[in-house]
């Protein structure tokens, strides 16, 4: 996904977070719906492009590890100001 | 000395890091630390090779220690995971004796820490050191997680 590219993953567990079906790769069942997937794809140059930019613009919003910084410290002042409902910094 | 903020800043723009900074600024100068099982190998510690030089880098005193168990520790530990996500397991008294065990030794080595560093934060990155809670004796800090956001003392 970070290379731009649209991925084809298992349709199970954590793989089903990552790939967004049909926006950022293709959830699949079996090895025939995977190979359905792929020459759709490679017949489809536009839409791989389209997904490969959306997987690329997925992976830098959620997937790296800025993300889960901004996570930790917002968390680590949440914390510290309790019940507040507003936090001004 | 690499400037992992501003080689970051390349990647995902300043809005970003200028966003990381302004979160962090409140927090200068706190004494975390991180716990989980191993410095190799796995998610957590992949996460937490980065996370702590960026902490660092945003002020914050940021540690990290490592729990260390043995082979039925480990696959005590791994059954909770496994049985947190909704597999059947059975956890034998053997190794749940060597988790206790294991947390009990930990919790000695790090009491030192506890009693002598003011520690702002404290961080357990999955069920392996939730046990030392029990053992402690001194005061919890402000916080203590494990991960995905169940607080555990």
């Amino acid at each position: 996904m970070w290379k731009g590219k649209p991925v084809i993953g298992g349709d199970t567990g954590g793989i089903r977070l990552q790939v967004i079906n049909h926006h950022t790769g293709f959830l699949v069942s079996t090895p025939e719906g995977a190979a359905l997937r792929i020459r759709y794809l490679l017949k489809n140059r536009n839409k791989l492009e389209e997904m490969g930019r959306k997987a690329n613009e997925f992976a830098l919003v959620n997937f790296l590890v800025t993300r889960h910084l901004r996570e930790y410290l917002t968390l680590m002042i949440a914390t510290l100001h309790g019940k507040m409902e507003r936090i001004e910094l | 000395m690499t400037n992992l903020l501003d080689d970051y800043a390349e990647i995902v723009g300043d809005v970003v890091i200028d966003h990381l900074k302004q979160l962090a600024r409140p927090l200068a100068g706190m004494k975390v630390v991180h716990v989980n099982s191993t410095r190799e190998g796995g998610g957590v510690a992949e996460i937490l090779n980065w996370l702590i030089p960026f902490k660092r880098e945003l002020g914050l005193e940021a540690e990290w220690k490592i729990l260390v168990g043995n082979p039925e520790f480990y696959q005590c530990t791994k059954k909770f995971h496994n049985g947190l996500q909704g597999a059947p397991v059975l956890i034998q008294p053997s190794q749940l004796k060597a988790y206790e065990q294991t947390n009990e030794k930990n919790a000695e080595q790090l009491r030192w820490m506890l009693e002598t560093i003011r520690i702002s934060m404290f961080f357990c990155c999955p069920p392996m050191p939730i046990g030392r809670s029990t053992p402690c004796s001194v005061p919890p800090p402000s916080a203590s997680r494990s991960r995905p956001g169940k607080v555990s003392a």
